[in-house]
């Protein structure tokens, strides 16, 4: 029981955290929403042990324990390809933006030649 | 803005020349390029360097591009042919900064667009003073038998850099050209035969480096084999875009 009360208050703190997160605009509602319902899973078998039990022997899984972890080692590499995918995306984002921004320097120095040089010559004009 | 080969009927030309720290060479060959071609536009595609590219492409005469951050080859080339389809160019052909590319080829690569979308200038076809040994020659020969056999025309050399491409080669570049080194040569050339865009190889002649160790080493070559077959594996499976005609 004493454990349980422990996780329960881990699993509070990690859902304080994220809508603390979520409060100062530090982090997107879409990766929110992710740890929330992994926060809302953690809780439901926290209260409801017997849950754990009953599923492990569903899908014939000896000791229960070994699902729990199963199932965290799954939800973590999910969230790690995640991550990896989203951070890909980045790197081509911030990639179109940099070949932009790169473009558009020539073309502005251009222009600015070229502006020079027709107030230049209205200058040289009386 | 600096226009020239204007309204004479003949296509607009933009030479793109990536380039990341060749200081050494750079002033060299753009100075040799424009002997040759006085009227041509040139691009120099700054990627980042840390020494003084820029400045001295700039000095030699040449349009400069400077990316914020060193971002590859291919993000280099991608810059370039943007440009080239953001100013209308009708062709586009990428020479190497470090003098490998003989300017007097370029019009000979050029000349292969006459009946294909992209023209590669490759070593090995015919004209030949450049020789390749161990890993990295079987990754070409490989290389080139499967991009004989995806593209219907013979290939010795499918990853030389010297290339050209159309208006239509240029606007498949500007949506599918990867970052990867490789990516830039074999990945993008792939997605381009998928898309429908036909290419070719014109023999030229290639020169050593004129500064600068090039990669030679057994093992990186091996890297270089697997990473090739692997790029080019990959980019068999996606789906085949395609490219609007403009």
């Amino acid at each position: 029981m004493v454990a349980n009360l422990f996780f329960l208050i881990l699993t509070i703190i990690l859902v304080v955290m994220v809508l603390v997160q979520v409060r100062n605009q530090k982090m997107k509602e879409k990766y929110a929403a992710l740890w929330l319902i992994i926060s809302f899973i953690i809780i439901i078998l926290v209260i409801f042990p017997k849950l754990l039990d009953w599923l492990a022997d569903a899908v014939g899984i000896e000791t229960p324990v070994n699902l729990l972890f199963l199932l965290a080692i799954i939800m973590l590499i999910g969230v790690a390809l995640h991550l990896t995918q989203a951070l890909s995306k980045m790197g081509e984002d911030t990639r179109i933006l940099a070949e932009k921004t790169a473009i558009n320097d020539l073309l502005v120095e251009q222009l600015t030649n070229r502006v020079r040089q027709l107030e230049n010559k209205e200058q040289q004009r009386p | 803005m600096q226009v020239s080969s204007v309204a004479h009927g003949e296509p607009r030309t933009l030479i793109i020349m990536p380039a990341w720290n060749e200081e050494e060479v750079i002033g060299g060959t753009i100075t040799e390029l424009f002997r040759m071609m006085p009227e041509v536009d040139l691009l120099v595609v700054n990627d980042g360097s840390s020494d003084n590219t820029s400045a001295i492409a700039r000095e030699a005469g040449a349009l400069v591009i400077d990316l914020p951050y060193n971002m590859g080859i291919g993000g280099a080339l991608r810059t370039g042919y943007k440009y080239a389809r953001m100013m209308d160019y009708d062709r586009a052909i990428q020479v190497d900064a470090d003098g490998q590319h003989d300017p007097k080829g370029i019009r000979t690569v050029l000349a292969g667009l006459d009946d294909v979308d992209i023209s590669i200038g490759s070593r090995f076809a015919e004209a030949d003073n450049y020789t390749v040994k161990g890993p990295r020659k079987w990754a070409m020969v490989l290389l080139a038998w499967m991009f004989s056999s995806i593209s219907g025309k013979k290939f010795t050399d499918a990853t030389s850099g010297f290339r050209a491409a159309n208006r239509r080669a240029i606007a498949q570049y500007c949506e599918h050209l990867p970052a990867e080194y490789l990516g830039d040569c074999i990945d993008a050339c792939v997605m381009a035969i998928r898309a429908g865009l036909t290419v070719k190889q014109v023999p030229v002649e290639m020169r050593e480096r004129q500064a600068g160790t090039p990669s030679s080493n057994p093992w990186k070559s091996a890297v270089y084999l697997v990473r090739s077959i692997f790029s080019f594996a990959i980019s068999m499976t996606r789906k085949k875009s395609t490219v609007k005609d403009s």
